[in-house]
C-alpha cells in the first residue's frame, strides 16, 4: 500500500493506494501514528485510491479515530469506492466517521 | 449442504500464516476466472476468504505447533459459486460467536469482531461443521 500525507489549509489528507488488507494494516498504523505524532489533528483519509478493505483495515481505522479524538482531533473519510463505502456501511463504520464524497468537502467541515 | 458438495472442489494446502493470504487468494482468483464467476461476486469472496484465513492464521493453532489451512473451491452448474477453509486445529465454530454492537458509538466500541460479521454479509449461505478431524467452513455465493 502506498501513504501520501499532504498539508492542507483546513487540515491534513492523507491519501491511501491499494488494499488496506491484513498484510498492509500495520504499515498503515505505522505511517499513520508518525503523522500524528507530528501534531496532524484535522485528519481526512482520501479512499480515492483504496480498491479493497477487510476488517483488519476497518480495525486499523477504527483505531486510528479513536487516537485522534483521544488528542482531541477529528477524522473525516472520503472519497469511497461503491465496494469498500459498501464494506463500511454493512460494518456500521459509516455512523462513527463522517463520511464525504470529496476531500474538499471533507475539508471544509471541520 | 451435502459432504458430497466438496467432491467437486479444486485445492490448494498451505501453512497457515499471513504469507499464504495472497498464494490462497490466487488460487481462488483464478479458479473464479475459469469459471466466469462475475466481478461483483469475486469481490464479496475475497473479502470472506480473506476474513477466514485471518481467522485460522490468528486463532487456529497454538505458536508452537503450527499447522496447515486447506482452502477449496467450485462452482456448480455455474449458479453457486463456493469456497471452504478447513483447518486442523482445536474445534471452534465461528457461528456461534455474537455479532459486533453496531449501534455503540466510537467511544464504546470494542476493537475486532468482524470478520465473520462481514463474511455472513457477503455470503448468501454459510456453513460449519466440525468432521474428521477438522474444522470446515463453507460459504457460497449466488451468482444469478
Amino acid at each position: 500500500m502506498e501513504f501520501v500525507g499532504v498539508k492542507e489549509p483546513n487540515g491534513f489528507v492523507i491519501r491511501l493506494k491499494g488494499r488496506l488488507d491484513t498484510v498492509a494494516a500495520p504499515q498503515f498504523d505505522e505511517k499513520c501514528g508518525q503523522w500524528l505524532e507530528q501534531g496532524e489533528r484535522h485528519v481526512v483519509l482520501d479512499m480515492t485510491g483504496v480498491e479493497y478493505i477487510s476488517s483488519v483495515g476497518l480495525r486499523s481505522i477504527l483505531i486510528l479515530g479513536k487516537k485522534i479524538m483521544a488528542l482531541g482531533g477529528k477524522l473525516h473519510i472520503s472519497s469511497m469506492s461503491k465496494l469498500v463505502g459498501g464494506v463500511f456501511q454493512i460494518s456500521g463504520f459509516s455512523g462513527i466517521f463522517p463520511v464525504f464524497d470529496s476531500v474538499d468537502s471533507a475539508l471544509a467541515k471541520f | 449442504m451435502q459432504n458430497s458438495e466438496t467432491s467437486d472442489f479444486s485445492w490448494i494446502t498451505l501453512p497457515a500464516s499471513l504469507e499464504s493470504l495472497e498464494p490462497c487468494r490466487c488460487f481462488v482468483l483464478e479458479k473464479a476466472d475459469e469459471l466466469r464467476v462475475p466481478s461483483e461476486i469475486v469481490s464479496k469472496m475475497e473479502l470472506a476468504l480473506e476474513e477466514l484465513l485471518v481467522n485460522v492464521v490468528k486463532y487456529a493453532y497454538p505458536e508452537d505447533a503450527p499447522g496447515v489451512v486447506e482452502v477449496g473451491c467450485s462452482a456448480s452448474d455455474g449458479q453457486l459459486f463456493c469456497i471452504q477453509v478447513r483447518d486442523y486445529g482445536r474445534p471452534f465454530d465461528p457461528l456461534s460467536m455474537s455479532e459486533p454492537d453496531r449501534g455503540l458509538d466510537i467511544e464504546q466500541r470494542p476493537i475486532g469482531g468482524l470478520g465473520i460479521y462481514l463474511v455472513r454479509q457477503m455470503a448468501d449461505r454459510v456453513r460449519y461443521e466440525y468432521a474428521e478431524g477438522s474444522n470446515r467452513f463453507t460459504c457460497c455465493f449466488s451468482c444469478e
